[in-house]
């Protein structure tokens, strides 16, 4: 069976929400009820086939091709299956997925990830504020899950987030890793102020801008950790895996809270 | 327009009727049957139960804190998308939600029980946008200064009485609560625990002292309801002997007992607590003067939402999801502390049994009300499952099942035989409750009354029976049928209006003008900041 | 009020999103309270008992300050000096504490010293011990100064200190802010950055952000209500109408004036010193100006009437 593929007929003249197209839901529905899927968020009430081409027949694998920045809500909930999108999505792709596969191949809005307890998330391109941060009033950001960002992200990347691995190819914003719960996140390079306000977890870094003063530098040491961290890394993003040497310089804190995490300066 | 409801069950416990027959109702109010009038309109309630509206004496509906509790947990108040077509109704957690999902159980007055008067203006404009049910609210004094400070100088009796009839009238009260009295003074001075006889450090007054001068200024005040009280220690092992002594405490005087249950712990020798619930109702036996509204417990989340900063604070550490919100306010403030009622943790499946123990050994339905303290123990939507329960033992029997034995074994609640008649159900929920705060005009079916009414259709399954009304009449209108909206009506707002003694109005003037930079005007709750004609004053006793 | 609840109305009659006109403290604020709670007092409170006041970053020259740092606190033992701390300012009266790292991070670092860990500094003991002998003090800040992670770090600051003292926080947020935030919490069960456009609200801090949602190109149509304020220079990319008690006439495609709550009129307000609601008569009555609320219920009938056909 070929992938149930969505073709975007034309831009999207408003935000969509597409968190009930994912496997669970679409096994139970015909090809009719999958078109008439309500998928807008205004009085219009626009529905699936109104923008979109259905094509393919297998509800388990999801293609959307065409994507947009108002694509919101891409795999929320995803329990097991693959959804690519060929372009961008918007906000909380992949929102408390707990498995499964999301892979999109341009860039991704706010929030992807947050509360993601299990699955993988690869983004090729950038992602914006809060990739696997927590939305308002959500418990966590990423945990759990794999949360892979070819590209930049935006600030406060990793927002509480309280389980999970998650890997940023290029620049975070500024404050990544802001009251990080647990988990480990790795970038190639961070914004200003990492880790504010974390409690336990590591934060991985080439370079870095400004660290507050409660964290505490604790010396260079040779961890075994990193040939673990190293290992799972590299299943997901090589160059990152090989910017993980020995020995990182380590910073302890922050001592603000509870001062159990980490920040492991790769340079 | 005359309707005549005929063919149903009319059960109205305050004039001794249960059987078939007619209720008459001619505009608003409910009429003796007219000699050779036809009716307009019939409703056939064959096959039903009539009642008169019930009453709720005891939820947390409006006020800042229920505010708060919103924005503390907005992941709780998700909508489904569902009817867009009722403005705002089926907005989860929203004041238009309130009054549809009580309007549909037959509800038609609720008390909001935490008025603090500081923001009385507030609490009674959000109270105006709860639809469909009449509504009142609850006067705290008990920890503001102006009270206190007025105790400590040793003002005489007196002063105490005006000042609370002044509070009263200033904030459109229906009666008169106090919340561990002295207790969130006390914190604010860095005080853990609070029990009766312990002091407001720069006060220098005991919470009995300050309860004491409440209740006899309640009495001299001649306000309806009793002195509604939040004893101290709430939830502590061993409460239920603060509750007692609170209760001698009254020495004959009018008391209502807020949420019993929370009170009704013994400690066990093992550790966690058994139920005090027949001790309880003992000394509820002997003293006639005690009534008290349960508080029951609902398996399930929710928040707790408390003026007793004290106790919430304590709690803290039980807050599921892992967030607290402590407000230090003018007197009392607030405590929100989102709880999840577990079925497999003992303590809570005891406070679940606890609570249905207190329904089922009451000496008395005219004194043990039915509240959840919603959202304390759990939403007021549970009514008609604790309902079910109260009248079914077999149903009871199942939901024990359910639960862990080690909690079951520290209870007496699966020895009870005893199953509630819709009778009793009436007067726990209708007839009780407007005795209680002084209602002569509902909670019965007698001429005069207010045309609140609910039908409801009789069937084995009491849950179903009391979730959704077949009808429901506010005002002589039909509001609800079949459980959905018929039409939205706006209800009043209950209010006393005491006479304010012209020499402490002065004082409070000043008082007001030192604390808050601002006077009286800046307080009151006037007419005219409401877009109609909301509130429907009371008398007080003569 | 009366212009709130009908701007609501409207919202829901047309299915728009709500936002507040300055929210953003608010929303620092609440994200931070939706995310892990918080301790706070009022004003009233603060200069009754503050035997300690720590006023940071701006907060040290807002006008609620002057009322709660007045006179010594009545309710502390006769004698008791009130002490007042600016971090990162200066005032008349109150000591100055440096904050060169930055409010955010020094405030880190007065947590890291009350837990006496090793990147305390020995300059901030003083401040430190002070803090932790208050009988109950009392932070006064502006959340859109310090933003999320800044109040979060205050609110982890009075967790920190309440175990062993009494501390509280009071957040310096526009009035108006307050009203909003509190008349969208009783009539949508949320927070005022919501959407109606699928009939029933939904919150969403970001995707209703008005000024995103107008620069994204989302919004189609603008209606502002504000009795003081003019709309911002985002709000000019589109078709929008504002209701402003004392407009110049260019502030929108259509202007109207209306009357301003408290001043042509009488109306219920959020009072910043007494943290609540309250009624104030109209100092200067005047009856030519419309209530905003009574323009926004007529659209509200029009925007009811035109759906009620299939267009």
């Amino acid at each position: 069976m070929t992938a149930l593929t969505f073709t975007l007929k034309a831009p999207p003249p408003e935000r969509l929400d597409l968190s009930s197209l994912v496997p669970a839901r679409l096994q139970r529905l015909s090809r009719a009820e999958i078109e008439r899927l309500p998928v807008g968020t205004s009085r219009r009430a626009l529905k699936l086939a109104d923008l979109f081409a259905v094509s393919g027949a297998d509800p388990v694998e999801l293609r959307f091709e065409g994507g947009s920045e108002r694509f919101d809500q891409v795999g929320a909930h995803l329990a097991d299956g693959r959804i690519l999108v060929d372009g961008d999505v918007g906000q909380r792709c992949g929102l408390d997925m707990a498995g499964g596969d999301i892979e999109v191949r341009g860039d991704a809005g706010p929030f992807i990830g947050a509360g993601a307890t299990g699955g993988t998330l690869v983004v090729h391109g950038n992602a914006a504020e809060k990739a696997g941060g927590a939305v308002h009033g959500g418990r966590y950001g990423l945990a759990g899950a794999t949360l892979v960002i070819r590209g930049d992200a935006g600030p406060r990347a990793g927002d509480r987030m309280r389980r999970g691995l998650m890997l940023v190819g290029g620049a975070t914003g500024d404050h990544a890793g802001s009251r990080m719960i647990a988990g480990t996140l790795i970038a190639r390079s961070v914004g200003a102020e990492p880790g504010l306000g974390m409690r336990r977890g590591t934060i991985a870094v080439g370079t870095h801008g400004t660290l507050v003063p409660t964290f505490m530098p604790s010396g260079a040491g040779d961890l075994i950790f990193m040939r673990l961290l190293r290992r799972a890394v590299g299943k997901h993003h090589l160059d990152l895996a090989k910017m993980l040497p020995d020995d990182p310089f380590r910073f302890v804190g922050d001592q603000a809270a509870l001062g159990k995490g980490e920040i492991l300066v790769c340079g | 327009m005359l309707t005549l409801i005929r063919g149903g069950r009319v059960i109205d416990p305050a004039h001794g009727r249960d059987g078939i027959g007619e209720v008459w109702v001619e505009g608003d109010r409910i009429i003796a049957a007219p000699e050779s009038r036809t009716p307009d309109h019939v409703i056939d309630a064959t096959g039903m139960v009539v009642m008169a509206g019930a009453i709720d004496v005891h939820s947390h509906i409006a006020g800042g804190n229920v505010i708060l509790s919103r924005l503390l947990l907005p992941e709780l108040h998700v909508n489904e998308l569902g009817d867009p077509n009722r403005p705002f109704g089926s907005a989860c957690g929203s004041a238009a939600q309130t009054g549809r999902l009580y309007a549909r159980m037959g509800y038609t007055t609720v008390i909001e029980p935490a008025l603090p008067p500081s923001a009385a203006l507030a609490t009674h404009l959000e109270l105006e946008d709860v639809p469909f049910i009449d509504r009142g609210a609850l006067t705290v004094m008990g920890n503001d200064d102006q009270l206190l400070a007025l105790l400590r100088a040793g003002e005489s009796r007196t002063a105490v009485r005006d000042l609370t009839a002044q509070t009263l009238a200033l904030s459109r009260g229906l009666g008169l609560k106090v919340i561990n009295a002295g207790g969130a003074a006390a914190f604010k001075e860095n005080v853990r625990t609070f029990d009766l006889d312990d002091e407001v450090p720069s006060y220098g007054l005991t919470s009995r002292r300050i309860l004491t001068a409440l209740l006899d200024a309640h009495e001299a005040v001649g306000v309806p309801h009793p002195l509604h009280v939040h004893c101290n220690n709430l939830g502590a092992p061993g409460a239920f002997e603060t509750m007692i002594e609170t209760m001698r405490t009254a020495e004959g005087r009018p008391i209502h007992f807020a949420h019993a249950q929370f009170y009704a712990y013994a400690a066990h020798t093992a550790g966690g607590i058994s139920s005090a619930a027949e001790t309880l109702c003992a000394a509820l036996a002997a003293h006639p003067n005690v009534t008290l509204d349960v508080g029951q417990v609902v398996f399930g989340q929710t928040c707790t939402i408390s003026l007793d900063i004290l106790r919430q604070f304590s709690a803290r550490g039980a807050a599921d999801p892992k967030k607290w919100i402590i407000v230090d306010g003018d007197a009392e403030g607030g405590g929100l502390v989102p709880f999840n009622y577990k079925r497999g943790s003992v303590f809570n499946a005891l406070q679940f049994m606890i609570g249905l123990e207190l329904f089922l050994l009451s000496p008395d339905p005219w004194r043990v009300l039915l509240t959840t303290d919603h959202p304390n123990g759990g939403p007021f939507t549970a009514y008609p499952r604790l309902i079910h329960l109260l009248m079914d033992k077999e149903e009871r029997t199942r939901e024990l099942a359910n639960l862990p034995s080690k909690a079951v074994a520290r209870c007496g609640l699966s020895a009870i035989a005893r199953e509630f008649t819709l009778a009793e159900v009436a007067i726990m929920t209708r007839a009780a409750p407007a005795r209680l705060l002084g209602l002569a005009d509902r909670g019965h079916l007698a001429p005069g009354a207010k045309a609140d009414i609910a039908i409801y259709r009789d069937q084995a399954d009491r849950t179903a029976m009391f979730s959704i009304a077949a009808l429901v009449l506010k005002d002589g209108e039909t509001i609800v049928r079949e459980g959905a909206v018929a039409a939205v009506h706006r209800g009043r707002t209950l209010t006393l209006a005491p006479q304010a003694d012209a020499a402490m109005t002065r004082r409070t003037e000043t008082y007001l003008q030192d604390r808050f930079g601002r006077g009286l005007d800046s307080f009151r709750v006037p007419e005219a900041a409401f877009a109609r004609d909301v509130f429907a004053p009371q008398p007080c006793r003569v | 009020m009366e212009a709130l609840r009908a701007a609501f109305r409207l919202a829901q009659a047309s299915g728009a999103a709500l936002d507040g006109s300055d929210l953003d403290g608010a929303y620092s604020e609440l994200s931070v309270l939706a995310a892990s709670g918080a301790m706070a007092t009022t004003p009233a409170e603060a200069r009754a008992r503050a035997d300690l006041l720590l006023l940071v970053g701006r907060a040290t020259d807002h006008a609620v300050t002057d009322f709660t740092c007045a006179g010594t606190p009545p309710r502390q033992a006769a004698g008791t000096e009130r002490r007042v701390i600016a971090l990162g300012g200066i005032r008349a009266g109150a000591e100055a504490m440096p904050a060169p790292a930055g409010l955010v991070p020094t405030l880190g670092l007065l947590r890291a010293a009350l837990a006496s860990r090793p990147s305390a500094r020995p300059e901030h003991a003083d401040v430190a011990r002070a803090l932790k002998g208050a009988r109950f003090g009392v932070v006064l800040y502006d959340p859109a100064e310090l933003g999320e992670m800044g109040v979060d770090m205050v609110l982890g600051l009075m967790r920190d200190l309440n175990a062993t003292t009494r501390f509280s926080s009071c957040a310096l947020v526009e009035p108006a802010a307050r009203l909003v935030v509190a008349v969208s919490a009783w009539t949508l069960g949320q927070a005022p950055r919501s959407g109606l456009g699928r009939g029933v609200p939904e919150h969403d801090p970001w995707r209703f952000n008005a000024e995103r949602q107008v620069c994204s190109g989302e919004a189609d149509t603008l209606v502002w209500v504000h009795p003081s304020v003019p709309p911002p220079a985002w709000t000019r990319s589109l078709p929008a109408l504002a209701l402003l008690a004392d407009p110049r006439g260019d502030e929108a495609d259509i202007v109207v004036a209306v009357a301003a709550p408290g001043r042509d009129s009488a109306g219920t307000l959020w009072d910043a010193e007494r943290a609540t609601m309250t009624f104030r008569p109209a100092t200067a009555p005047r009856t030519d100006r419309p209530a905003a609320a009574v323009i926004l219920d007529a659209l509200t009938e029009r925007v009811t009437m035109e759906r009620g056909h299939p267009c």
